[in-house]
C-alpha cells in the first residue's frame, strides 16, 4: 500500500464542516474532543450507552468493533452507523453527527430564587494615600503602603501575597500614590486603583452544569451569571465514573480539573467582558459542588470517594490561592470551597440548604436536588439529616435510548388527552428526543392511560405500543427521528425513581415519621425546576402529598454559593450546618435495599 | 403432572407468595417428596427468570421469588436430610459468592445466590465488603468449584484483581474457577481481573456454574 503524503487522512464532521486529522489509536470520538466537536458522551467512551452514535457519510467507514456488532442490526452496520467511541479512523472519512449527540443543554438555569442579603464580604477595600519615596523617606514600598494603613485601620501586623508585591510597584507609581488595598483579614490581597468595583464569584460546580455568578460584593447584586456544560462530561455524565476516571489515572484527574478552570476562565473572561470588568477584579471565590467534583477541583485525591467507607480527604471549609488552581482572579483571592457533609453530600447540598434557609427552618421539610446522585436533607425539630442515593443520568435524558439534553426538540413534556398524544417540545421545533422532564412525563402519561402495568411491563395491546425488533416500544414520533421509548427506559426510570423514593423513605423512617406529616417537599436544581411534580408522584417519585406542599425553587445550590460569597456571617452559618448535618449511610443498608424493592415499581407505598 | 403440582409452579411464576408457601407447607406435610418439591420450585423459578428477561417481571420480582423460595426450602431441606439416611443432600458443587471490598451492593449478589441455591448448588454467601483474607480462607474451608465476585462500582474492579491474585498467591487459582459480575463487566474488565468468565445476570452466573462443573464432572 503507498502513502499518499499530500493527502493527510482527514475526519471531516458534518454539520459543523471542521475537519481534524486523527492519531493513531485515538477513537472517533477522542478526535471529535481535539477537534472541539460536540459528541454527547454519557457513559465517558466505554461504550456503554448510545449516546454517541454517528454516521459515516463518506470515505472509509472503519470496521464495526465486537460491541458495536452487538449494538446494532446489521442493516444499520451496513450503512455507516457506529457509535464514536468504539471506532477509531485510519483513512479520510466523513462523519454525520445526528442532532441528538450534537444536542446542547438549553436548560442552564442558574438562578434560584434571588433574596437579598447584608452584604458582608469577607475582603474589604480601604483607600489609601501613599507618599512618595524620597532621599529623605526611603522606606520600602510595602512598608510605605503599611504605614498608610496603619492610619486608616486600627494597627494591626500587615502582609502581603507575594503576587500583590510583585505588582506592588507599577500600581503605586501608575495611580500617583493614591490606591486602594484590598485586604482579608491581615493580609493585602491586591492593590488597585481607588473606586475600583470588588467583584465575587460564586461557582455552583455541578457534575453535568457549572453555574457562573458574578456580584458586586459592596451592593450584593449580581452582575451577571451563566451556565455552562461541565466538560469534564467526556469521562462519564455521573460522579461515579468521573471518580473511577480520576482514581485509576493520574493523568486523568489532571487534566478534568483543567478542563474545568480553562471553562471557568474563557467563560468569566467573556461575563467581564460583557460589564467592563476584568478578572483582576475578583476577589473573592466561593465554589460548592459535590465531595467528588470538590476534590477534583481542588486536586484531592478522589480514590477514598471510590470505594466504601466511601472517605472524602475534608469534609471541612479548604481555603486555597486562586492561582495554585489556575483561576484567573486578582494575585492573592482566595477560593473558599464550601465544606462537605460526607462522602457523597457534598458543599453543594450544604449550599442548597443555605439556599433554602435550613438554619432558620422550623416546619419539617424534605429537600432534595435531583441529578446523577440525589442528595435528600429531612429538616425535621431543629435537626438536619442527609443522604444521597445513586440516581443514574435517566432523569436528565441520560442512558434513554432517545435521551437528550434539554436542548431544541426535546420533548419536555407529554400528556395524554383521550386517543391522542399532546407532545411539546423545546422551541417547538420537530420532536428528536426526549429530555428529562419528558422521560418523566412519558413514563406517567402511559402508566395512567394503561400503557404500564404497576410493575412498569409495557402493555403490547395498549394503543401507542409498536413492535420494534418484536420488543414493545412507546412509539411518540415518527418522522426523519424516530422517538420512542423502551423497556429499558421504562427500567432506567424505576430504578432511578425507586432510588431516590426509597432515600426519602429512609429519612422518615429514620426520624419515625410518615410522608403526611412532612410540611413541605422543597425540589431544588436545574432539573427539578421543569419537571411536573404531578408526574413525579403519579410514577412515586415523590411521595403522593396535595401539590401546595411542594415547591420547586429552582438552583437553590447556586443561590447558597453566591450567599455564601456575600456574607461573612452565612458562610460560618454554612460552615456549621455541614458539621451538625447527621449523614445517613444509604449504600449496604438493608432498609434501604427494602423500601427500594417496593418504591421500583409503580404501586402507591403506604 | 397432577393439578396440585402445576398448581404450585403457577403460584411461584405468578408471585403468589402466601398461597405459594401454605401450598408447599400443606403437601410436605402430607409426605410429599420434598426433592421432587423443590424440583418443582425450579420449575416455577424457570418461568420467573424468563419474564425477568422478556421484561415483565423487575429486579423486586426476583427478590420476592428469592424470598419465598428461601421460605419454602428452609422447610423442605432438613427432610431431605432426613429421608437421605445419615448423609447430607447431594449437590451439583459448591460456590463461594461476594461482594469485594470496598464495594456494598448486594442485590444483584443475593440474587446470584438464590438462583445458584435453587439450581442445586451449594451455596456461601460471604456477605458484602469481603476482604480477601476471608475468601481465602473460605476457598480453603469449603473447597468449593467456582468463586462469585461481585461489584458495581468501578474502583471494585481494583478489589476483583487483588482478591484473585491473592487466591493465585495462596495457591487457590488452579482449583477453581472464578466467574465476576455485578453493573457493567465485561470481557476487558474480566481480562484486567484475571477472572475465568464474567455475567451480566443470575441466569448467566447459573448457566456458567453448569458448563464448568459438568465439564469437571
Amino acid at each position: 500500500m503507498t502513502h499518499d503524503s499530500t493527502q493527510p487522512t482527514r475526519i471531516e464532521f458534518d454539520p459543523d464542516g471542521v475537519a481534524i486529522e486523527p492519531r493513531p489509536g485515538e477513537t472517533l470520538l477522542e478526535s471529535a474532543h481535539r477537534a472541539k466537536v460536540r459528541i454527547a458522551s454519557a457513559c465517558g467512551g466505554r461504550g456503554i450507552c448510545k449516546s454517541c452514535i454517528i454516521h459515516f457519510t463518506g470515505g472509509e467507514t472503519p470496521p464495526p468493533s465486537p460491541s458495536d456488532r452487538d449494538f446494532f442490526s446489521a442493516v444499520k452496520l451496513e450503512r455507516g452507523w457506529r457509535r464514536a467511541c468504539q471506532c477509531s479512523v485510519s483513512g479520510s472519512s466523513r462523519v454525520h453527527i445526528p442532532a441528538r449527540a450534537r444536542a446542547e443543554s438549553t436548560r442552564m438555569q442558574v438562578d434560584g430564587s434571588d433574596f437579598w442579603v447584608q452584604p458582608e464580604p469577607i475582603v474589604a477595600s480601604i483607600e489609601v494615600k501613599l507618599t512618595k519615596p524620597s532621599l529623605n523617606y526611603p522606606e520600602a514600598d510595602f512598608e510605605r503602603l503599611v504605614e498608610a494603613l496603619n492610619q486608616e485601620r486600627e494597627p494591626t501586623t500587615w502582609s502581603i501575597d507575594p503576587e500583590a508585591a510583585r505588582n506592588l510597584p507599577e500600581v503605586l507609581r501608575q495611580n500617583n500614590w493614591a490606591v486602594q488595598a484590598v485586604v482579608r483579614n491581615d493580609e493585602i490581597i491586591a492593590v488597585q486603583p481607588v473606586k475600583t468595583r470588588l467583584v465575587g464569584l460564586a461557582v455552583d460546580l455541578g457534575t453535568t452544569n457549572i453555574g457562573l455568578f458574578l456580584a458586586d460584593l459592596h451592593s450584593g447584586t449580581t452582575i451577571a451569571s451563566t451556565g455552562i456544560e461541565n466538560p469534564q462530561g467526556i469521562y462519564g455524565s455521573d460522579v461515579v465514573s468521573r471518580v473511577g476516571a480520576a482514581a485509576t489515572d493520574a493523568d486523568k484527574a489532571i487534566q478534568m480539573q483543567r478542563l474545568v478552570i480553562d471553562a471557568i476562565n474563557q467563560r468569566v473572561q467573556g461575563m467581564c467582558d460583557a460589564h467592563n470588568l476584568t478578572p483582576w477584579q475578583i476577589v473573592d471565590v466561593v465554589v460548592a459542588g459535590n465531595t467528588a467534583m470538590h476534590h477534583i477541583f481542588a486536586r484531592l485525591q478522589v480514590r477514598g470517594l471510590g470505594l466504601a467507607p466511601f472517605t472524602p480527604v475534608i469534609t471541612g471549609p479548604l481555603q486555597i490561592k486562586t492561582r495554585e488552581l489556575g483561576l484567573a482572579c486578582a494575585p492573592g483571592a482566595q477560593i473558599h470551597m464550601v465544606p462537605n457533609i460526607a462522602g457523597f453530600v457534598g458543599g453543594d447540598h450544604t449550599a442548597m440548604l443555605i439556599g433554602i434557609s435550613a438554619h432558620t427552618e422550623k416546619r419539617t421539610v424534605i429537600a432534595l436536588d435531583i441529578g446523577t446522585n440525589t442528595e435528600i436533607s429531612l429538616l425535621h425539630n431543629g435537626a438536619i439529616t442527609s443522604l444521597s442515593c445513586p440516581s443514574g443520568p435517566a432523569l436528565e435524558g441520560g442512558h434513554i435510548s432517545c435521551g437528550m439534553r434539554a436542548a431544541a426538540g426535546a420533548i419536555e413534556s407529554v400528556k395524554i388527552n383521550g386517543e391522542d398524544l399532546e407532545i411539546k417540545t423545546i422551541g417547538d421545533a420537530e420532536p428528536i428526543g426526549l429530555c428529562g422532564s419528558g422521560v418523566l412525563d412519558v413514563t406517567a402519561a402511559f402508566f395512567l392511560s394503561g400503557g404500564l402495568n404497576p410493575r412498569g411491563q409495557i402493555n403490547r395491546e395498549y394503543r401507542h405500543t409498536v413492535l420494534q425488533d418484536d420488543e414493545p416500544v412507546f412509539m411518540l414520533h415518527q418522522g426523519e427521528t424516530n422517538v420512542v421509548f423502551t423497556q429499558r427506559d421504562v427500567r432506567s426510570v424505576q430504578l432511578a425513581k425507586g432510588s431516590i423514593r426509597a432515600g426519602i423513605e429512609l429519612l422518615l423512617e429514620h426520624a419515625g415519621l410518615h410522608y403526611e406529616q412532612l410540611d413541605k417537599v422543597v425540589v431544588a436544581g436545574a432539573f427539578g425546576n421543569y419537571i411536573s411534580i404531578e408526574s413525579a408522584c403519579t410514577i412515586g417519585l415523590l411521595p403522593p402529598l396535595p401539590l401546595d406542599r411542594f415547591e420547586q425553587i429552582g438552583n437553590a445550590a447556586g443561590t447558597g454559593a453566591k450567599l455564601i460569597l456575600l456574607s461573612k456571617t452565612l458562610r460560618d452559618t454554612a460552615t456549621n450546618l455541614a458539621a451538625r448535618s447527621t449523614h445517613l449511610v444509604q449504600a449496604g443498608n438493608p432498609r434501604f435495599n427494602k423500601h427500594f424493592m417496593h418504591t421500583i415499581n409503580f404501586h402507591d407505598i403506604n | 403432572m397432577s393439578e396440585q403440582q402445576q398448581k404450585l409452579i403457577d403460584l411461584i411464576a405468578d408471585m403468589n407468595e402466601e398461597e405459594a408457601i401454605k401450598l408447599a407447607n400443606s403437601m410436605l406435610d402430607s409426605g410429599y417428596d420434598p426433592m421432587k418439591l423443590l424440583e418443582h420450585c425450579r420449575a416455577g423459578m424457570d418461568v420467573v427468570g424468563k419474564r425477568f428477561e422478556s421484561g415483565e417481571y423487575f429486579l423486586p420480582e426476583l427478590m420476592l421469588a428469592g424470598e419465598m423460595l428461601t421460605e419454602i426450602s428452609k422447610k423442605a431441606k432438613p427432610l431431605i436430610q432426613e429421608s437421605q439416611t445419615g448423609g447430607a443432600a447431594s449437590t451439583k458443587g459448591t460456590v463461594i459468592i461476594g461482594t469485594v471490598h470496598g464495594d456494598l451492593h448486594d442485590i444483584g449478589k443475593n440474587i446470584v445466590t438464590f438462583m445458584l441455591d435453587i439450581n442445586g448448588y451449594k451455596v456461601i454467601d460471604l456477605g458484602i465488603d469481603v476482604p480477601v483474607d476471608t475468601f481465602i480462607d473460605s476457598i480453603k474451608e469449603h473447597k468449593p468449584s467456582v468463586v462469585g465476585l461481585s461489584g458495581f462500582l468501578t474502583l471494585a474492579f481494583d478489589s476483583m484483581k487483588e482478591t484473585i491474585e491473592a487466591i493465585k498467591a495462596a495457591g487457590l487459582r488452579d482449583d477453581i474457577k472464578i466467574m465476576i459480575g455485578g453493573g457493567q463487566v465485561d470481557d476487558t474488565i474480566r481480562d484486567y481481573t484475571g477472572a475465568d468468565a464474567f455475567g451480566l445476570n443470575a441466569m448467566s452466573a447459573v448457566s456458567l456454574c453448569s458448563g464448568w462443573i459438568k465439564a469437571a464432572a
